[in-house]
């Protein structure tokens, strides 16, 4: 595999998106031993200062697109814009997260540009020059290795599993504006809603007892109450499928669509440990996992492991705190 | 209208120890394909006239999806037939499901995120590129205009914010869960579904782009953090716990 990379920056509200650093260290690491540079792209209504920001913190290359249709992430647009930039160059790889924005986006371009895609990489592996990437499968219990059978890949990296290295440039990488006047003709963005519940209950305790699939019923989410309530400064919270069943609002969901933390003591109680939810919480700084299934994917991430039932174990625990 | 529903038969991967499918001896559908299709048969009941066909690609054992998305409440149902592996590429999925839509006009594509196995979210986007159709992904919340031509769909993105979207049909949305709640199969259509075997249509690998990716093998994830397991009775886990929180400053004596 030879020729050029790049990476899709994302952005939100002026900030740039974690993962696009994550995406910065991967690609150096990915890239090491081989010829090709890496360019940066990056997408919005007014963004040639951040893309200066951008080139002098990565000393890489960034082609910005501006335009006022850029002004919120729309696929049709992004496309557009993306797949003629690419008409013409022969790309190698090309990374975006494995976010909400990064996964609408990708596929298209991968069967545009008739490219190998891979999405949820969680790492790599170069065996004598041929690349296999790893992504979670099976709920994180399994990670299965692809390999690419083409000569450009496109691929999404699960956010906060690689580390952004902190990197200084010798020199600040050139930007390149590109004006884009392309108006969307099937898909408007006419606005946002908010979660209804604010997340500042979240971000900010020191300790989360967290539910997952493991619950059994709406009854043993006053179990984690009361031992959320054995802590100062702690919360309640849950996986996607506890806040699907109803029986906590959507803005205690912790993981990719929902919030991120990094509390003290994580407690995981019956959390089977998906990537989506992993990437929510997995920089808590201690993390204890309750599950009745010792080879729940949870368990590669804990630093304590309790194998037990939630329903007869979370009393037990709650009278051992008061004792 | 005219639907499509793409739906995945996914193995039921218990819980507690098997992972690999063929560990497995069970199957049934992907979740988030089950919401696809309780959302389709919702906009059929909003929209007189509309009917809702579901499709899925894979061996004979996948035809009983099909009865269930029928037992739902599905009009009709489509198995491209074939020994494809669990984890070829995704492409090749998408191309089967869109030389057949192709050739359908439909107004709607509707499929899950995401399979719950393979969790690669790849089938959906890919087969809306191929068909050049607008793409929305992580759909929460779908409402179809009363002429048909376009939808009001809101999407999920990272912190629970939704964006809103205005698109012109036909598109393809991906839908996540917490859109709807699936209902069960009623007896009479379930009885329906045994009685009208499916479209079954042949598809051979020609009939797809051949393969740019290969799943070469699983490993098992390795430990990130200590993980140390703790032994005994479940009370001397809790108080072993107990002590390492206070250990750690993570627990006051003063707690309760």
């Amino acid at each position: 595999m030879t020729g050029k990379s790049y990476i899709i920056f994302e952005h939100h509200k002026g900030e740039i998106a974690p993962v696009s650093f994550e995406l910065v260290s991967f690609a150096a690491r990915l890239l090491k031993d081989r010829a090709g540079s890496v360019e940066i792209l990056l997408l919005g209504d007014a963004v040639s200062d951040m893309a200066e920001m951008v080139a002098q913190q990565t000393g890489l290359d960034v082609t910005a697109f501006q335009g006022p249709a850029l002004s919120h992430y729309n696929c049709e647009v992004y496309h557009h814009v993306l797949n003629g930039f690419f008409e013409g160059r022969e790309p190698m790889i090309i990374l975006a997260g494995h976010t909400s924005r990064g996964t609408d986006l990708a596929p298209g371009i991968a069967v545009h540009l008739k490219a190998a895609h891979i999405t949820g990489v969680i790492d790599f592996r170069d065996n004598d020059g041929v690349l296999f990437f790893g992504r979670s499968v099976y709920g994180g219990k399994r990670i299965a290795w692809v390999q690419p059978g083409t000569g450009i890949v496109v691929l999404n990296l699960m956010p906060g599993g690689s580390k952004a290295n902190k990197i200084k440039p010798s020199r600040p990488g050139r930007v390149r504006i590109c004006p884009v006047s392309y108006r969307p003709k099937r898909i408007d963005v006419t606005g946002q809603r908010l979660p209804q519940h604010g997340q500042e209950g979240l971000t900010e305790a020191e300790v989360i007892v967290a539910g997952g699939n493991g619950i059994g019923d709406r009854e043993q989410i006053d179990l984690l109450y009361r031992l959320a309530g054995c802590f100062p400064r702690s919360a309640v919270a849950g996986s996607r499928i506890v806040c699907d069943r109803g029986w906590l609002p959507y803005g205690l969901q912790v993981g990719v669509t929902g919030a991120t933390v990094s509390p003290r003591l994580y407690i995981a109680c019956g959390i089977s440990g998906a990537p989506q939810h992993l990437s929510g919480m997995g920089a808590s700084e201690f993390i204890v996992a309750v599950n009745r299934d010792p080879d729940a994917a949870i368990m590669n991430t804990a630093d304590i492991c309790i194998v037990e039932d939630l329903a007869p174990f979370l009393p037990i625990l709650i009278e051992a705190i008061k004792k | 209208m005219k639907i499509l529903v793409c739906i995945k038969q996914v193995p039921e991967i218990d819980p507690i120890g098997a992972v690999e499918p063929e560990d497995v001896g069970t199957f049934r559908m992907n979740h988030f394909d089950e919401c696809a299709v309780e959302e389709a048969l919702l906009i059929r009941e909003a929209n007189d006239g509309t009917k809702v066909a579901v499709i899925t690609v894979g061996p004979d054992r996948t035809v009983d999806v099909l009865k269930r998305a029928v037992g739902m409440g599905a009009d009709h149902a489509i198995h491209l037939s074939c020994d494809a592996k669990e984890d070829q590429d995704p492409l090749h999925t998408a191309s089967l499901i869109a030389r057949y839509a192709g050739k359908h006009e439909y107004d709607l594509i509707l499929a899950g995120v995401m399979s719950e196995d393979l969790m690669r979210g790849q089938v959906g986007p890919m087969t809306a590129a191929l068909l050049h159709r607008p793409l929305v992904t992580g759909v929460i919340c779908l409402t179809v205009s009363s002429d048909h031509r376009s939808a009001v769909v809101e999407r999920e993105t990272e912190g629970g914010v939704r964006e809103i979207l205005k698109v012109r049909l036909p598109a393809l949305f991906t839908l996540q869960t917490g859109i709807n709640q699936p209902r069960y199969p009623a007896l009479s259509s379930l009885l329906r579904a045994n009685r009208t075997p499916p479209e079954t249509i042949p598809v051979k690998d020609s009939d797809a782009p051949s393969a740019r990716q290969f799943t070469v093998g699983t490993t098992v994830p390795q430990k990130q953090r200590q993980g140390r397991v703790l032994e005994g009775t479940a009370e001397q886990k809790a108080g072993e716990l107990v002590i390492e929180l206070r250990e750690k400053g993570l627990l006051r004596q003063v707690a309760g």
